[in-house]
């Protein structure tokens, strides 16, 4: 009795993102309607869907960005509405990446921005630098951190990025289309960076993107969002041609099971 | 010969280097944040303010102070119904202020010489009160918006991250609104409605073709601005010249100086 209630916590805290019949609309346009999902330590979880699926919708919804029309999320257990340990999670936005690149700001003072919120700003410039080195090292920028922001690459502004929402060292990091507008092999190496995260640094990761050719080998699980609901597949085997066809309106040429994707624009 | 040794030209210096490390210090996180513009539409609405204080016999710098403020807050208003076009907000607060002066102004038709004086500032003519005013104020808003600058900064790069790591982003926003339309309130004074905007933008632009970091940012606008301010006063005062636009013509002569090395350094 007590072992069973005692793995029923374990199971709780293991529940970083829970969502609980959660609708959302846009002027009164349902996009959302009762979706429900989970999102466990250590998951490296890819929201896939079509362009105006709402799955950045979904995401904003998860970090409280929106708020729901019903229903509700809870990260760490504690109701989204009330909740205060931002520190625990990392957030890449879709507006980074659309920063005007003439911002007079250096790696370093960007990444340290990410430690404001809370107490952080009162960090010692020690512990900030510390801070800053780790969250730059993580992501391979660390050579870089005294140049502008826009003297970098989209690709090395993208990993900058990352590394200012691992700063204050979170439990879960999510991103929001975090490679559009970035070239093909920066693409390859940044999923690798996410995975390394996740698999070394036991990062727990959402990320939301229409890029199903190179998400889907690195991540552990698929959510597909389609038809104002969330799909969540737990293993990459679960998922079928037929469920991305489904999702994404178009087919994927060669096997998924295969793990190499060849998509049909 | 020692401008210092006459009253109004101590007053000027002083009012001049607090609006001078005012104006730019706001106009930096103004310019990032694509609100260039806003100094223009507060303190045309600001000049309505004066115009009112006129007509009713208060002190129209309490005018300008008041209508600044509601302007302020009218454009967060009215840009949140044009969502993406928050210049929309800022041309309306503009011209509309600028309507409310003009019909408040025909009404009262003996106070055209000292309106003047807001329109174009008048340094030399600011009063001792003028000074304690704008020194009060002025540092109020200078240390609360350099111990803000962490979070403001934040939310000029990217708003949504800076909610999401919990920063009160909607309470520093109103805060920095308020204490923007103060500022130009204040700088309405010292530089006059007309060119308030200018001594707001021009020392954050010539930062932005220069800055190697976002500190230096700080350092060389208020560098230029306090610069521009006082040797604008000594040289309108020796040549006899209007000391507001001439304190906008010397900082827009090293905008373009800059541009112009930076341009040739390129080539």
């Amino acid at each position: 009795m007590m072992r069973e209630r005692l793995n029923e916590k374990d199971m709780e805290l293991n529940d970083l993102v829970k969502v609980i019949d959660l609708s959302f609309a846009y002027n009164g346009r349902a996009v959302l309607e009762n979706v429900n999902l989970v999102v466990r330590k250590g998951d490296f979880l890819a929201l896939i869907g079509a362009n105006g699926a709402a799955k950045s919708t979904l995401m904003k919804l998860m970090v409280g960005l929106l708020k729901p029309k019903s229903g509700k999320v809870m990260l760490f257990n504690q109701d989204l509405k009330s909740f205060s340990q931002w520190s625990r999670i990392g957030y890449v936005s879709q507006q980074a990446a659309q920063i005007n690149t003439s911002f007079p700001a250096t790696v370093e003072e960007i990444v340290a921005s990410g430690l404001y919120g809370g107490l952080g700003r009162f960090f010692k410039a020690g512990e900030k630098r510390e801070a800053v080195g780790h969250a730059l090292a993580l992501v391979g920028m660390d050579q870089l951190s005294h140049r502008l922001i826009g003297e970098l690459s989209g690709g090395q502004r993208q990993k900058v990025f990352v590394a200012k929402a691992l700063v204050k060292r979170p439990d879960i990091l999510f991103l929001d289309e975090p490679t559009t507008g970035i070239d093909a092999s920066s693409q390859q190496e940044f999923y690798n960076i996410l995975m390394d995260l996740n698999e070394n640094q036991g990062i727990t990761i959402v990320i939301v993107t229409h890029d199903i050719g190179n998400i889907f080998h690195k991540a552990g699980k698929i959510g597909c969002i389609r038809d104002k609901g969330a799909y969540i597949h737990e293993t990459l085997d679960e998922v079928t041609e037929e469920h991305i066809a489904e999702t994404l309106g178009y087919r994927i040429l060669k096997g998924v099971k295969e793990h190499k994707l060849e998509v049909e624009e | 010969m020692n401008i210092l040794a006459y009253d109004f030209m101590q007053r000027a210096f002083i009012a001049g280097t607090i609006t001078a490390i005012l104006a730019s210090t706001m106009g930096v996180f103004v310019v990032l944040r694509r609100m260039s513009l806003i100094g223009d539409s507060l303190s045309h609405a600001a000049l309505s303010g004066v115009a009112v204080g006129m007509l009713f016999g208060f002190y129209p710098f309490y005018g300008a102070l008041i209508f600044s403020a509601l302007a302020a807050f009218l454009i967060e208003i009215i840009r949140k119904a044009f969502d993406k076009y928050a210049e929309v907000a800022l041309a309306v607060v503009m011209s509309g202020g600028m309507g409310l002066a003009v019909v408040l102004i025909s009404l009262g038709k003996s106070f055209n010489a000292d309106l003047l004086s807001y329109l174009f500032g008048s340094l030399v003519a600011v009063t001792s009160t003028d000074v304690w005013l704008i020194s009060g104020l002025g540092l109020i808003i200078i240390v609360s918006i350099i111990f803000l600058s962490k979070e403001l900064f934040a939310i000029s790069f990217d708003e949504e991250s800076a909610r999401v790591s919990g920063i009160e982003v909607n309470k520093i926003n109103t805060y920095f609104t308020l204490m923007t339309a103060i500022a130009v309130a204040l700088a309405v004074r010292v530089v006059g409605t007309l060119l308030v905007s200018a001594l707001m933008v021009i020392p954050a632009a010539i930062s932005l073709q220069t800055a190697k970091s976002f500190r230096s940012t700080f350092v060389i606008a208020v560098t230029v601005s306090v610069f521009s301010v006082i040797s604008g006063l000594y040289t309108s005062f020796v040549f006899d010249l209007a000391p507001g636009g001439t304190i906008v013509l010397i900082a827009s002569s090293i905008l373009m100086l800059v541009i112009g090395v930076k341009r040739l350094g390129q080539s």
